[in-house]
């Protein structure tokens, strides 16, 4: 294979799959980019066997053909090359020599045969997804997304079509806290997608980028276990994660009857505040409810204490409630209007909060024990 | 390194178990513990009747109630079932301090070294087993062998009541015959992915390469590659767990007025209330501890047989133990209140952080 390609357009194609690659693996050739010339295109794939990446840039191709490289060490050589074009051809035993105005590099690669097999997907089953609506809905759910390997149920977004209506749903939980969101959709049609399936985080993380980029439609498809996604020239392919989901809705709370109406930027920052001086293993605030008052509080034998007091709208019973303040904060950094609800029972029950215009969005958050 | 003795143990049918122990009226019936058949709830655990009938755990008290209309439908009591725990988990304690409980009705024991200094594991393992029936009237399954996965999988061999040994030189064969299902970390969707690829017992299992496990499974494919190899190194780690909650306080200054000294136990014995009931906790012990101006320390403790959570009770039985210390007669810099044989479990490195209530009724 031999061709010929700008500097910037091979380096994009290069850090976007950087991601996926995998840094420890058992199987070479994971890191490596699978590299293939053919029609004017240059299509670069990488895959970790969960999630893979496969896009296609311009390029003159001067003699088609395949071969695999270390991905981070190709990505470091183009980095540092002169904003010029490049000629990337492959000799005799895999050998790659790349020439970039008097710059050489002869390196080693891999022979395309040992690469894994990548899907070629039927679009024709596709739903149209629009990307700024992709990109909300990952946002406010990701990080309750679990980071506990064992828990492997939950390390990912689990998402369906609520039955009967057009409305896609995302739900993430850790165990300690939950983020639903619900948004409509313009047509339905997968099984898959009625049913219920989790995303893997890698996956979603992703996706997300692809969301980011620009806002043209996404098409989102579904194939044995993978969750097929494509825009543009790019196709994410991820391997859906092989549990179940618990039932969320089981924790949502019905009856949580005391309810605050709270200015979101002033809480964010007064938690931003408290935080400092909460423990740095627990990050437990404080929260206590008086007639149109909260006081949020933190405190740490070693380095001190903190008070905050904010004017909310509140009229039960005094009430004094734990929470982890990350947890809060995370909430309240993806809220997109100015007042947010937050519903309680007691000290020991869930706190559900909304945004004060129904939006689809809710979280969930068990409290600490102080 | 040394080849490890771990014994899994796990009481038969559990939560079901207990009930028709307690209530004659529901031994020999299909009883399910769970949620009621008109509502949401799932089947927590069902006796050996209920499962003749197809019922499992975790699925619908309505389906369950479909396929067995005359079982027993029993809520949950969890005190009960924790008490039975606490047994049991007292009585491993008898053997070694490496447990690592998994839930309620579920440890791992690490016996390569015991207490009593038992040779052979099966015979501790033979042992506990016998000594669950006697002190509860309920029994239990065990696996003995060289890891957990292998004493995990071979107590579920022999239910109920059952006891099965992996030798080393038996693992191979025991793995091989193993039908995939079985090996904990394959659920329901991989099981499939494993059959449509010919995989059906543990010998398949062996016969694949890493690299095509890797590229099946994904990252879980290493670990499906030394289950099947009998490889597994994760040590039984013991939750360690709190032994006592407590409070204390240095007066102001050193004191010999008794009535004093009882306001200042009022005053701890309402923060140690507060300590236990954060934790939803109680204990059977209360120990007073008394320093003297000169710094020498004297204890005084006494158990009861019900479970001590209030402040009041502690008053009055910290009142009584310190008539017999030397307190009044020597000045007292310091006075203690401790509560201990908790009732509950709670973990040392407390995270205080609550868990969503999933498994709730």
């Amino acid at each position: 294979m031999h061709f010929t390609v700008e500097k910037d357009i091979l380096l994009k194609g290069l850090s976007r799959v950087q991601a996926i690659v995998e840094k420890r693996n058992t199987i070479p050739v994971l890191s490596n980019v699978l590299i293939e010339g053919a029609d004017g295109e240059l299509q670069l794939t990488a895959t970790d066997l969960e999630v893979g990446m496969r896009s296609v840039y311009p390029a003159n191709i001067k003699k088609p053909g395949k071969i695999t490289v270390a991905a981070k060490k190709i990505y470091e050589i183009i980095k540092e090359l002169p904003d010029r074009e490049i000629s990337f051809n492959v000799k005799e035993n895999s050998w790659i020599e790349l020439k970039c105005g008097k710059a050489q590099f002869n390196i080693v690669g891999l022979s395309a045969d040992e690469f894994p097999h990548f899907p070629q997907p039927d679009k024709a089953n596709f739903l149209q997804l629009s990307s700024k609506l992709c990109k909300e809905m990952i946002e406010k759910t990701l990080f309750a997304v679990s980071h506990d390997e064992s828990k492997y149920n939950l390390n990912g977004i689990y998402c369906c079509v609520r039955p009967e209506t057009n409305y896609l749903r995302m739900v993430a939980t850790d165990g300690h806290r939950l983020s639903l969101i619900d948004k409509e959709i313009e047509s339905v049609s997968s099984d898959e997608l009625k049913q219920g399936l989790i995303l893997p985080r890698k996956g979603i993380m992703e996706l997300k980028k692809l969301a980011e980029e620009s806002d043209s439609e996404l098409l989102i498809g579904f194939m044995d276990n993978n969750a097929v996604v494509s825009k543009q020239q790019t196709v994410i392919i991820m391997r859906l994660v092989d549990g179940e989901f618990p039932d969320y809705e089981r924790v949502i709370p019905k009856t949580n009857e005391h309810r605050a109406d709270i200015a979101v930027d002033p809480l964010l920052h007064a938690l931003r505040r408290m935080i400092i001086l909460s423990s740095e293993k627990s990050r437990g605030v404080k929260m206590t409810f008086k007639e149109n008052q909260l006081v949020v509080s933190s405190s740490n034998p070693e380095l001190g204490d903190a008070r905050e007091e904010l004017d909310v709208d509140y009229v039960g019973p005094e009430l004094e409630v734990g929470f982890n303040a990350r947890y809060l904060l995370d909430i309240l950094q993806v809220q997109d209007q100015d007042q947010i609800q937050l519903f309680l029972k007691d000290h020991v029950s869930p706190g559900l909060l909304k945004p004060a215009q129904e939006d689809g969005y809710l979280a969930v958050v068990m409290p600490m024990r102080l | 390194m040394r080849q490890r003795k771990i014994i899994h143990v796990d009481m038969d049918a559990f939560y079901a178990a207990v009930e028709q122990r307690d209530n004659p009226a529901l031994r020999g019936k299909p009883v399910i513990v769970g949620g009621d058949p008109s509502s949401r709830g799932v089947v927590a655990t069902c006796s050996y009747e209920a499962r003749a009938f197809g019922i499992h755990s975790a699925m619908s008290s309505a389906r369950a109630y479909q396929l067995c209309p005359h079982a027993a439908f029993v809520r949950p009591r969890f005190d009960a079932y924790r008490a039975v725990s606490l047994q049991i988990r007292e009585l491993f304690h008898e053997y070694t301090d490496i447990v690592e409980p998994l839930s309620l009705d579920e440890a791992f024991l690490d016996v390569t070294e015991n207490k009593p200094g038992i040779e052979y594991a099966s015979h501790v393992a033979r042992e506990i087993l016998q000594k669950i029936f006697q002190r509860t009237r309920l029994t239990a399954s065990a696996g003995v062998s060289y890891n957990k996965f292998l004493a995990k999988v071979a107590s579920d061999v022999k239910k109920p009541a059952g006891l099965t040994v992996v030798t080393p030189e038996q693992a191979e064969e025991f793995i091989a015959m193993m039908p995939i299902r079985r090996f904990h970390g394959v659920g329901r969707v991989t099981e499939k992915r494993m059959l449509a690829r010919g995989i059906v017992n543990g010998s398949d299992l062996r016969q694949c390469s890493l690299e095509d496990l890797q590229r099946w499974f994904g990252k879980s494919g290493q670990y499906y590659y030394d289950i099947a190899r009998g490889v597994d190194r994760r040590a039984v780690v013991p939750n360690r767990v709190r032994k006592s909650i407590g409070k204390e306080t240095t007066m102001d200054e050193d004191c010999a007025d008794k009535g004093e000294m009882i306001l200042v136990l009022d005053k701890l014995a309402k923060k140690v209330e507060a300590l236990l009931s954060a934790r939803n906790t109680s204990g059977l012990t209360l120990t007073l501890k008394v320093k003297y101006d000169d710094f020498q320390n004297v204890t005084r403790s006494l158990t009861q047989l019900e479970p001590i959570e209030n402040a009041e009770t502690m008053l009055s039985l910290a009142e009584k133990m310190l008539d017999r210390t030397e307190a009044g007669i020597r000045p007292v810099r310091l006075l203690g209140l401790t509560i201990s044989n908790l009732t509950t479990d709670i973990p040392v490195d407390e995270t205080a952080q609550m868990e969503l209530p999933f498994h709730l009724n």
